[in-house]
């Protein structure tokens, strides 16, 4: 409900005139009031500017970027271009090598997040490949949501509990709440939180999901065949849990949290990791299918820290690092015109014995 | 990370030079849409910036072997839709009262483009900000800038005075202005930086 009343107290005239300016209500008497006043001095024009920069950072345009690309393209070369609209956008998204974008929910409509209603009153964000998108939920928890991932959350939410929707990975902030606790659900599990700091990685495209807590305590429950709730684990601050969708199976570790969660900060920190758990990482964060080729390879173990670099940049890096070399596979086009993901096969220089 | 931007620019650049539409590809994808919305804040009619930001890039194609671009690829492309913008105002009627006013006035349309930049630095704060709003300005500011409505038809919707809502907004601008002074300060210093 909207209250009329308070507002008039302690209003400031000048304000008034330029929000009727910028919201293009101002009579010309208004106008030229407010002209006066900015011409007055350095300071009322650099107020004016504020205000009018502010204004104007919070547009909301649709982007139309996708569509006007191709009659862009028949302009700069000559000759009708023969890739459609989807296979360019395709070749765009795989040579792409635009470092960790950090955004908003709210802003940039369209540019690199989308954002939906359903009938439910729910919101729907879907992080675009290659960002990663931060916002708040309505009870003040932050999210963190990683490349290509979604998460759906509702309008408001009502007491009893907090539940969220993930497909993919994001670390959350939880507002602290023991009477309505907060649940993520996902494909194969629900992580049910008070007042935490976790990251989740759940995707039906990745044969392992788990959860890393770093602060405060989380509950594991996945529903049995009779519809209910049963208990996968508990955790507690420095855990990690691994999940086999596959076979079901599960294990606890003991370990530094925060390299697990490190991308939210536009960081991929590698403690030790074997070669495959490297492999894996990359390919979330960078959208590109990585293999493993030979068998010495796989007892590599790696110790580094990559920020914000495109992924070219830390191929080469890897191949000056290490005895290990790649090769790339192009994307090739499918039948229905769209294009494969870019593949790297990775490979031990070192000759096996 | 700015130098790996600029180094990524200057291959970009190269590229381009190069005649590799691909390097185009980049560009365009990369800076459309903030493009379009930067020429939006003057020209406020989503068509006519879109055609303005593809005038400066097919511009940039063709003089694409002569380039010599100092800052960076993005202030450059900025300031020319901004020059592009202003002069396509003040060859057509302007009906907007807003616009008439920014363009008539030199110091207000004048370097605005160091300003831009500055402020789209700050949308990862803006919603932040905004949701620490009491909700009923949220609310309003919302209405106005995410659903476009004037603030006649808020006041319609919300069974309040125009009057009401044009306080709420001011207030609501007034309540960013102050959360995000500091978050601007801060920034301030990076900004210098990078635009020396």
């Amino acid at each position: 409900m909207i209250e009329e009343t308070m507002a008039e107290k302690n209003f400031n005239p000048i304000d008034n005139l330029i929000v009727k300016l910028l919201g293009d209500s101002a009579s010309q008497e208004e106008i030229n009031a407010l002209d006066t006043w900015v011409q007055e001095s350095d300071e009322n024009l650099a107020y004016f500017r504020q205000l009018k920069n502010l204004w104007n950072a919070y547009e909301v345009l649709p982007d139309n970027t996708a569509d006007l690309l191709p009659g862009m393209l028949k302009k700069v070369k000559p000759g009708r271009s023969k890739l459609t609209l989807w296979q360019i956008t395709q070749r765009v998204a795989a040579i792409l090598f635009v470092p960790f974008l950090i955004s908003t929910l709210w802003l940039s409509a369209g540019k690199n997040i989308t954002k939906k209603k359903t009938t439910l009153a729910y919101h729907e964000v879907i992080a675009a490949f290659g960002s990663i998108s931060v916002m708040e939920l309505p009870d003040g928890s932050k999210v963190w949501l990683n490349s290509g991932s979604s998460l759906k959350y509702p309008e408001k939410f009502t007491t009893g509990n907090r539940r969220v929707f993930l497909t993919g990975e994001a670390y959350f902030e939880v507002q602290s709440d023991k009477e309505s606790p907060f649940l993520v659900t996902t494909p194969f599990f629900t992580v049910k939180a008070t007042g935490t700091r976790f990251n989740v990685l759940a995707d039906k495209n990745f044969p392992i999901s788990t959860v890393t807590l770093a602060e405060g305590r989380l509950e594991l429950q996945r529903e049995n065949s009779d519809k209910e709730e049963m208990s996968l684990a508990t955790l507690k601050p420095g855990q990690h849990f691994i999940y086999n969708t596959a076979s079901a199976k599960s294990r606890i570790e003991n370990c530094d949290t925060y390299k697990y969660f490190a991308w939210k900060d536009g960081k991929l920190l590698f403690r030790n990791d074997l070669i495959s758990d490297v492999a894996q990482r990359i390919s979330t964060q960078y959208n590109v299918d990585i293999e493993i080729e030979g068998e010495r390879i796989k007892k590599y173990r790696f110790w580094a820290t990559f920020e914000d670099e495109p992924i070219s940049e830390l191929l080469q890096l890897l191949k000056y690092s290490s005895p290990i070399d790649y090769r790339e596979i192009k994307p090739e086009i499918k039948p229905d015109g769209t294009f494969t993901k870019r593949r790297i096969i990775f490979y031990s220089t070192v000759k096996e014995p | 990370m700015s130098d790996i931007l600029a180094l990524n620019e200057r291959i970009l650049l190269e590229k381009l030079k190069n005649d590799q539409q691909s390097a185009f590809t980049l560009i365009f994808t990369k800076y459309n849409h903030e493009l379009v919305k930067f020429s939006y804040s003057f020209i406020r009619d989503q068509a006519m910036a879109e055609d303005i930001v593809q005038e400066v890039f097919f511009k940039l194609w063709e003089k694409r072997k002569s380039l010599e671009i100092q800052h960076s690829l993005r202030s450059f492309l900025l300031k020319s839709v901004q020059n592009r913008s202003l002069d396509s105002l003040r060859h057509a009627g302007i009906n907007d009262k807003y616009v008439a006013f920014v363009t008539d006035h030199p110091l207000l349309s004048q370097n605005d483009t160091e300003n831009y930049i500055f402020y789209t630095e700050l949308e990862m704060n803006f919603s932040l900000a905004l949701n620490r709003l009491p909700e009923q300005y949220a609310q309003i500011y919302r209405m106005s800038r995410i659903e476009n409505k004037k603030y006649q038809e808020i006041a319609d919707s919300c069974g309040i005075s125009v009057r009401t809502v044009e306080v709420f907004i001011a207030r609501a601008l007034g309540l960013l202005r102050k959360e995000l002074k500091e978050f601007l300060l801060l920034i301030l210093g990076l900004f210098q930086l990078i635009y020396e």
